[in-house]
């Protein structure tokens, strides 16, 4: 469902053979250890695993490509802001004539730089190596209401589908002589008239998918069997176990003064 | 003129397509994926050229913005609900003329021109939605003539439309002509093109395969073939009782009485 408009990569690697959910508990469980580790070591470790599995999962140059275009700025931002404004800071590191620059800032910008980083490297991993949608598909087949897991679904891709219906609407608005190129007030006055029809289209779009999906059985009440088993083993249930175990018992370390 | 679509894929192959319309009514005709509706959104600036450039009645469509070039070239789009947005028949309709700025007077006679010619009258205070989808067909190509654009450029009017519907669409064709209007009629209906389309240009993979007289446009079957055609229907008829090609009724039965 809308290939095109997500961020999965074809591939054959070991995550992208993954269960979605063994996928969803690393990601998860990544991103809180990540802020919930204590120290630069910690938060760098974390980060070299998950290079190293977007390495084994063949995506580490889609990767670096749009990290850096997320990363790059907000690290120079929070480089900028806390070593020279910190209400921490006391060991100048360097000074440029007024100019100081503090050592504890630096460390407090990168641990969060990092932190970050972590959060844009396990996200990307996990949207490069899941199709959009297997999440909702494992989570029905976990329980998850049919109803939840469209829902999930349609999370998932109302950004994308109403981009597309908004480029639609604009296209016909130029092609009648609608002004919508040239300089910025114009270019915002030109999203007024793009508003209402962009709601009304979706809300007309919600009613005819509704009616598809009616007419295809959806609200049946009847037991569902999946089109296909994602494939499992007793590995892959302990290793969730264990990522999403990881998180209370990090939290429980740094209560227990974990530095 | 050359473009290809993000990804890279090339629609018109080396070296590119070159090709003249002139005024009048033309079909623009070949397989599924042959080019023509990239052609037609080329020729309002929706699409740019990669190289080259489009010429329409004398502007060069990269110079100006889309907008701009609606006040000539007025674009019916394929379906029509990427085109519908306004919330009655009447609004959309007249969206075109009053976002060009023309006097309240072009924009009432314009409007009350094209909803005729489309059949709409009495259907102005209709949410376009609720119409049927050759209605709506209709609404899309009512807008499209609304601001009275020297330029024409209708993508398959003839999709889903019944037999009253596509005799409309061939009178509304002849007003366009009579009018002085260039017309470009984008389908798959050989019998429309036979009746209604004077000239034809023939699309394949990309290529132009023929441009004339569409009395002359069925005569070799291998480019029909490739281009994925059907001749009209009186064609086969006429070949089968042996007479000289046909490509419209009224050339058929002159060719029977001889």
């Amino acid at each position: 469902m809308a290939g095109g408009l997500s961020l999965y990569a074809e591939g054959k690697s070991l995550l992208h053979r993954a269960h979605p959910l063994t996928k969803g508990a690393l990601t998860l469980s990544a991103i809180a250890i990540a802020f919930i580790a204590p120290s630069i070591g910690w938060v760098l470790g974390i980060g070299v695993i998950l290079l190293v599995l977007v390495t084994a999962a063949g995506v580490l140059r889609r990767l670096l490509a749009v990290a850096a275009a997320i990363l790059l700025p907000i690290t120079l931002l929070l480089l900028a802001v806390q070593g020279f404004a910190n209400a921490n800071n006391r060991t100048v590191a360097f000074a440029l004539g007024p100019i100081v620059y503090y050592r504890e800032g630096l460390a407090i910008a990168a641990l969060a730089a990092l932190r970050i980083a972590c959060l844009v490297c396990a996200t990307f991993l996990f949207s490069f190596t899941t199709r959009p949608a297997d999440i909702s598909e494992a989570l029905m087949q976990r329980g998850l209401s049919t109803r939840m897991g469209y829902v999930v679904q349609s999370a998932l891709q109302i950004i994308p589908q109403t981009l597309d219906m908004a480029g639609r609407i604009q296209d016909a608005q130029r092609a009648r002589g609608l002004e919508t190129e040239g300089s910025l007030p114009r270019r915002a006055r030109a999203y007024l008239p793009l508003m209402l029809p962009l709601v009304l289209s979706s809300l007309v779009a919600t009613q005819e998918r509704a009616m598809a999906l009616e007419v295809r059985g959806f609200g049946l009440p009847v037991k569902r069997v999946a089109r296909f088993e994602f494939a499992d083993s007793p590995l892959q249930r302990v290793l969730r176990w264990v990522l999403i175990g990881a998180v209370p018992a990090a939290i429980a370390a740094r209560l227990a003064g974990w530095r | 003129m050359r473009f290809a679509y993000p990804g890279g894929v090339e629609v018109y192959p080396e070296p590119g397509l070159t090709l003249t319309l002139g005024s009048g009514v033309t079909a623009l005709v070949g397989e599924n994926g042959a080019g023509k509706t990239t052609l037609t959104k080329l020729l309002i600036g929706l699409l740019r050229p990669s190289a080259g450039s489009v010429t329409v009645a004398g502007l060069e469509v990269a110079k100006i913005t889309v907008a701009a070039m609606a006040r000539t070239v007025g674009y019916s789009f394929q379906n029509p609900d990427d085109q519908l947005f306004e919330r009655t028949v009447q609004a959309e309709v007249s969206f075109g003329p009053r976002v060009l700025r023309r006097s309240a007077e072009g924009i009432e006679r314009g409007v009350a021109w094209a909803l005729r010619a489309c059949g709409l009258e009495g259907k102005e205070d209709v949410h376009p939605h609720d119409l049927g989808l050759s209605e709506r067909k209709w609404v899309a190509i009512a807008s499209a003539l609304a601001g009275e654009p020297a330029v024409v450029v209708l993508d398959e009017p003839t999709l889903g439309q019944d037999y009253p519907s596509r005799e409309r669409l061939r009178s509304l064709v002849r007003e366009l002509d009579d009018r002085g209007r260039s017309v470009l009629v984008v389908t798959h209906d050989m019998d429309f093109v036979g009746e209604a389309c004077p000239t034809a240009v023939v699309l394949s993979h990309g290529r132009v395969r023929y441009s004339g007289p569409t009395s002359k446009a069925f005569a070799d079957h291998s480019v029909i073939q490739e281009a994925g055609l059907e001749p009209p229907h009186v064609d086969s008829l006429a070949r089968m009782l042996g007479l000289s090609e046909c490509v419209s009724e009224a050339d058929f039965l002159s060719a029977w009485r001889r």
